[in-house]
């Protein structure tokens, strides 16, 4: 078993995956709706988000986890950086405190009496959904193939040349 | 420098079906080839829908030259030998059968699977992109399915020819059939038959539920059917072959 040619092969595929890199431009919208939008973005992948709504006239806010969660207001623009993108409305959570008055009816031992009570309860508003059209625009200029082409290319140089040397001393030995 | 017997005879029958440029082809190809899971991830908004498109046998390039190798290693090289009668000289070495078969399944079946899921996870690694462990395993259990039912075929077709048109139309037929029942049940929504019908090919499911849907039980179910299946015909490739040329 000859291993000079395997790794002279494997190294020129290694050098290839470290200097290759995806260069076409690649860019796509999402609408989100009350699903939220995940996006898991790798380290190889460099590019840009905007996100914006539809309707000039109103304020949308979006909850962004990335590195944290903040609440953005849009329109909202950002560098593609590697990690998990989650992106979904602003649960505005309202908690209002509601009045309200209740007839009732009492049998006592007199008769029948209508009363009337003013009763308080807490109402919870959630607004999860968000009104008017929020798109996600995600644009990638350049994918690399590797996270680290360097490492990578010099890993491959190191496994070419041991495989040339590999190689040539393999063969002068049959010879 | 001297090997146990047991090694040489393995060395034997490895260096029969890796002759020269096999591996220099086929394990930098392998891992090249995995560039196309950088570029599904990238077309496929950075979502599942990516890997499980880089992972699908036909369209990935890595899963379909293992598959390819393991068949040609089962048909063209063990398959020849039982069909010319020349395996004798191998059930004649120093060594008892039920090794030899492991030696010849190791080389034959495993060892082009292990090339397959080396280059993907270093690719994986290498390049940041995470792929679930589901995934792997849908394809290890499938290919152990395939290829086991290619063995058994040989086995006991004992015709390249005969064996390659068989295994062909069983094993097309499954996946294609399979596909195309999977999809009909997912566009009626019938979940629960999935269960039966998910081991002929699940990757109609993975993309279904890359696209919202949760089929991950029945993509389980399925797996642990092919296992269940790989496993019987082993069993009975294995006792055929023990009685091979008594």
């Amino acid at each position: 078993m000859k291993i000079g040619t395997l790794l002279l092969a494997l190294g020129i595929a290694v050098l290839a995956l470290g200097s290759v890199s995806i260069n076409a431009h690649v860019k796509y919208d999402l609408t989100l709706g009350p699903h939220p939008v995940n996006l898991v973005v790798p380290p190889t992948a460099t590019g840009s988000i905007s996100i914006t709504e539809n309707a000039t006239n109103t304020t949308v806010y979006v909850l962004i986890t990335h590195d944290g969660q903040n609440v953005v207001k849009l329109p909202y623009s950002s560098a593609l950086t590697p990690g998990n993108w989650t992106i979904q409305g602003y649960k505005e959570v309202v908690v209002t405190v509601a009045k309200e008055v209740i007839t009732q009816n009492e049998t006592l031992k007199c008769g029948n009496v209508t009363t009337q009570r003013v009763v308080s309860h807490v109402v919870q508003n959630v607004s999860n959904n968000v009104t008017s059209p929020v798109y996600i625009h995600v644009e990638v200029d350049r994918m690399n193939l590797v996270q680290d082409p360097t490492l990578v290319d010099v890993a491959g140089g190191i496994l070419t040349a041991l495989g040339i040397t590999l190689a040539i001393l393999e063969n002068r030995r049959s010879f | 420098m001297r090997h146990s017997r047991g090694f040489q005879i393995f060395r034997i029958i490895f260096r029969e079906r890796y002759r020269e440029p096999t591996l220099e082809l086929v394990v930098p190809t392998m891992l090249v080839a995995n560039i196309f899971l950088s570029a599904f991830y990238e077309r496929g908004n950075f979502s599942l829908l990516g890997v499980v498109l880089g992972f699908t046998p036909v369209i990935s390039v890595s899963e379909t030259l293992a598959f390819a190798l393991g068949l040609r290693n089962a048909i063209f090289v063990t398959g020849d030998h039982v069909y010319k009668g020349s395996i004798i000289s191998f059930l004649t070495m120093p060594v008892r059968r039920e090794i030899l078969f492991v030696y010849i399944y190791l080389s034959d079946v495993v060892l082009p699977w292990f090339l397959w899921l080396l280059t993907s996870v270093l690719y994986s690694s290498l390049s940041g992109i995470a792929v679930p462990s589901l995934i792997l395993a849908t394809f290890t259990a499938g290919y152990f399915f395939s290829l086991n039912v290619v063995l058994l075929l040989t086995i006991l077709l004992r015709s390249p020819g005969v064996a390659t048109l068989t295994s062909m139309f069983v094993l097309g037929s499954i996946f294609v059939f399979g596909g195309a029942l999977g999809y009909y049940q997912i566009l009626e929504g019938n979940t629960s038959l999935l269960y039966l019908s998910s081991f002929a090919n699940p990757y109609v499911l993975w993309i279904a539920d890359s696209l919202g849907k949760n089929l991950v039980p029945q993509i389980i179910t399925g797996i642990w059917t092919e296992v269940f299946v790989a496993v019987i015909t082993l069993m009975i490739s294995f006792t055929k072959f023990r009685g091979l040329e008594p």
